[in-house]
């Protein structure tokens, strides 16, 4: 549920503002935060260096993040906005296969977990990337789900390699 | 067979406390068909269950959790998380400790965290709780047996988000990439008292023992009695509730040997849809060449006319003029198709007459059951009238012994026909066994199936004289016994001839059936 947010997860949202505006994760910028429970964030490539290829070096994304009402006890919606990298974990429509982004069983979503942390995840998961391909079946995915929010597709989490 | 039900009768204090009840006096006294339960018959596979209530679900419970606290030196807590994640399956755990260690098996079940604690702020006059980002006195924190801390109050939503997303069992700490299982007794302090998630939780883990649990089911009955099966040893048998329902352990349907459970599944689809609607009408209609519905021949004439007005050849179908002789359609000639026509009506007439067979036979044995099933509260009354009553012959079980092993029997010949439907001349079986073998084996069953039958009419005819008050001798007592032992021996005998001269000739694995338990 969204647009109703409790008064902790309001706090909470708060709390993370405040320590993104003291100290930004690395390559990454606030854009907007109005409402405050609906966050765009650019995003730069990261650059090469250190053996790590550079495959998005020079590029700069937006990333949009939808508190739910339950924040943090449940994730946040985390999408890139057009044009989304082109990863093999990342639809065109930028849905984003990544474990930590989702709840349920096979999720690893944790109230433990902040904004800041889940974008330096999303950064390192471009670092490491040495296969610039869309993921297999991805027009197909974006048709099936359309609009719908990325949370309600049910994800198999089985490659940690990129 | 537990029979701890009436420890327990005050558990269910809703309205159908007394119908529960009623129903298990009644039953309680069907208990010998369990209770030394040894089959002398054919298998000598073990046969035990044990009916589960919420009063033996803690006991049976503690029971497992006392074993394995006991064995491995562990809390009741612990024990709990590696039998929840064994499915309760003590063997299996015991032997994966055994192979990979207990620290893999912790791991995995989530005993201890598989991420190192950062800081141990134990010392600490406040904490920065992790989830909400606040600045919280220490002792407003709780720590998991993990390390992980975290503020009481996000603990609690944190709680009640998990339990009613269904999470009970594997209630992870909140930590990220921790997965340890919280532990029960701190759950059960940080949530309030009475709060219906604290009930919730508890009552999942307590009903984990019947869910994640291979050897038990819950009683399929509806509305449900509230109890599970527990069966030790082999899972194809047919136990019965408290309540009085009997069922398949393996797929939770009706009892159905000696029909296997595939066989059954099937029967039961096919004599719910109209597939047999369909081979009637393949076997006496024809569709009209012109409007397409089904036309009977009613008549001598092979010339028939449909509704719509269109004549047609019935031996062809092919549409015609109506000028005819007796012998012959003017214009028309189809004599050549004749052949293949007739033959394709023939199979699906044939296959029709062949169904229609079984199908009476298990339903007029069923439609029996349920007669004698009614009778039985009947007799039970007078069997007590009489025993009450009479003081020279006071015994009358034997009565009530005669109609269990009726209902028993009843039971098993009917599902025998569904049996020998798939068994014999149909397609289920036909790539593992040869025709000659199949026929003989027809015979075979056929034999023993036509002996129980006889006998069973008799004992039901005898009981029924039973009912008769002038009728009370000895002499029908001893016709009663002996025909009671003649059908117990002639069941054992024709599961013997099922199982080692005909399922043991099949490989597949789905032809097992539940053995024959009764005495």
């Amino acid at each position: 549920m969204y647009g109703n947010p409790t008064v902790v997860a309001m706090r909470r949202i708060q709390g993370e503002l405040r320590d993104w505006l003291k100290s930004a994760p690395e390559g990454c910028a606030l854009e907007s935060y109005d409402p405050l429970t609906n966050w765009v964030i650019i995003m730069q490539g990261p650059e090469g260096g250190m053996g790590m290829a550079r495959l998005y070096e020079g590029e700069v994304f937006r990333l949009q993040i939808r508190f739910p009402d339950r924040y943090p006890l449940e994730a946040p919606e985390v999408v890139f906005l057009p044009e989304s990298p082109i990863h093999p974990h990342i639809y065109t429509n930028g849905h984003i296969c990544l474990d930590i982004l989702y709840d349920g069983v096979n999720g690893g979503w944790s109230p433990a977990l902040t904004v800041s942390k889940v974008c330096l995840s999303l950064r390192s998961m471009l670092a490491s990337n040495t296969d610039k391909t869309r993921p297999p079946g991805d027009q197909a995915y974006c048709r099936r789900v359309g609009e719908r929010s990325p949370k309600l597709t049910r994800w198999a989490f089985d490659d940690d390699s990129v | 067979m537990a029979d701890d039900s009436d420890l327990c009768s005050d558990y269910y204090d809703d309205d159908e406390d007394d119908e529960s009840d009623q129903l298990y006096q009644v039953d309680s006294g069907n208990d010998y068909l369990g209770e030394d339960t040894q089959p002398e018959a054919s298998s000598s596979r073990k046969q035990e269950w044990t009916v589960i209530d919420q009063c033996t679900l803690a006991k049976l419970q503690n029971g497992a959790l006392e074993a394995v606290s006991g064995i491995m030196g562990c809390s009741r807590s612990t024990a709990r998380k590696l039998l929840v994640h064994f499915r309760w399956d003590k063997e299996s755990l015991m032997c994966t400790v055994a192979d990979k260690g207990q620290e893999v098996v912790y791991r995995a079940a989530g005993v201890t965290s598989a991420v190192e604690l950062e800081d141990p702020s134990a010392s600490m006059a406040e904490v920065d709780c992790g989830s909400c980002l606040c600045s919280v006195a220490r002792n407003e924190c709780t720590s998991m047996e993990c390390g992980h801390i975290f503020c009481n109050s996000c603990w609690q939503q944190y709680f009640d988000v998990q339990i009613s997303d269904g999470n009970s069992r594997r209630l992870r700490c909140m930590a990220f990439r921790c997965g340890a299982i919280c532990d029960e007794g701190k759950v059960g302090e940080l949530l309030p008292d009475s709060s219906p998630a604290l009930k919730r939780y508890q009552q999942a883990l307590l009903e984990s023992y019947i869910e994640d649990n291979q050897n038990v089911r819950w009683c399929p009955s509806a509305p449900h009695c509230g109890r599970a099966i527990q069966v030790d040893g082999d899972h194809y048998c047919e136990p019965q509730c408290c309540c009085g329902l009997m069922f398949c352990f393996k797929c939770g349907d009706l009892p159905h040997s000696p029909a296997t459970c595939e066989m059954f599944q099937i029967w039961k689809q096919k004599s719910q849809d109209d597939s047999e609607t369909k081979n009637w009408l393949c076997a006496h209609t024809k569709p009209c060449p012109k409007c397409k519905n089904p036309v009977e021949k009613n008549g001598g004439c092979n010339l028939v006319v449909c509704r719509c007005g269109q004549a047609f050849c019935w031996l062809c179908g092919s549409a015609t003029g109506t000028d005819h002789t007796w012998t012959r359609i003017s214009g028309h000639e189809c004599g050549r198709w004749k052949d293949d026509m007739d033959k394709k009506v023939d199979e699906a007439s044939r296959n029709h007459k062949r169904y229609m067979h079984y199908f009476e036979r298990w339903k007029g044995h069923m439609d029996s059951l349920a007669k004698e099933d009614e009778l039985r509260a009947d007799v039970l009354t007078s069997v007590e009238n009489l025993e009450n009553a009479d003081n020279e012959l006071n015994d009358y079980s034997w009565i009530t012994f005669g109609l269990d092993q009726v209902l028993v029997a009843r039971r098993i010949l009917s599902s025998s026909y569904v049996f020998a439907f798939f068994m014999f001349g149909n397609d289920m079986f036909k790539s593992e066994i040869s025709e000659e073998r199949n026929l003989a084996n027809k015979e075979l069953f056929e034999d023993q199936q036509q002996m129980l039958e006889a006998e069973l009419e008799r004992l039901s005819h005898l009981l029924e004289d039973a009912q008769k008050p002038a009728n009370k001798s000895m002499q029908l007592r001893m016709l009663v016994i002996n025909s009671k032992d003649s059908i117990h021996r002639r069941i054992v005998n024709l599961y013997n001839t099922l199982e080692n001269d005909i399922l043991s000739q099949l490989t597949q694995s789905a032809s097992s059936i539940a053995p024959y338990t009764g005495k």
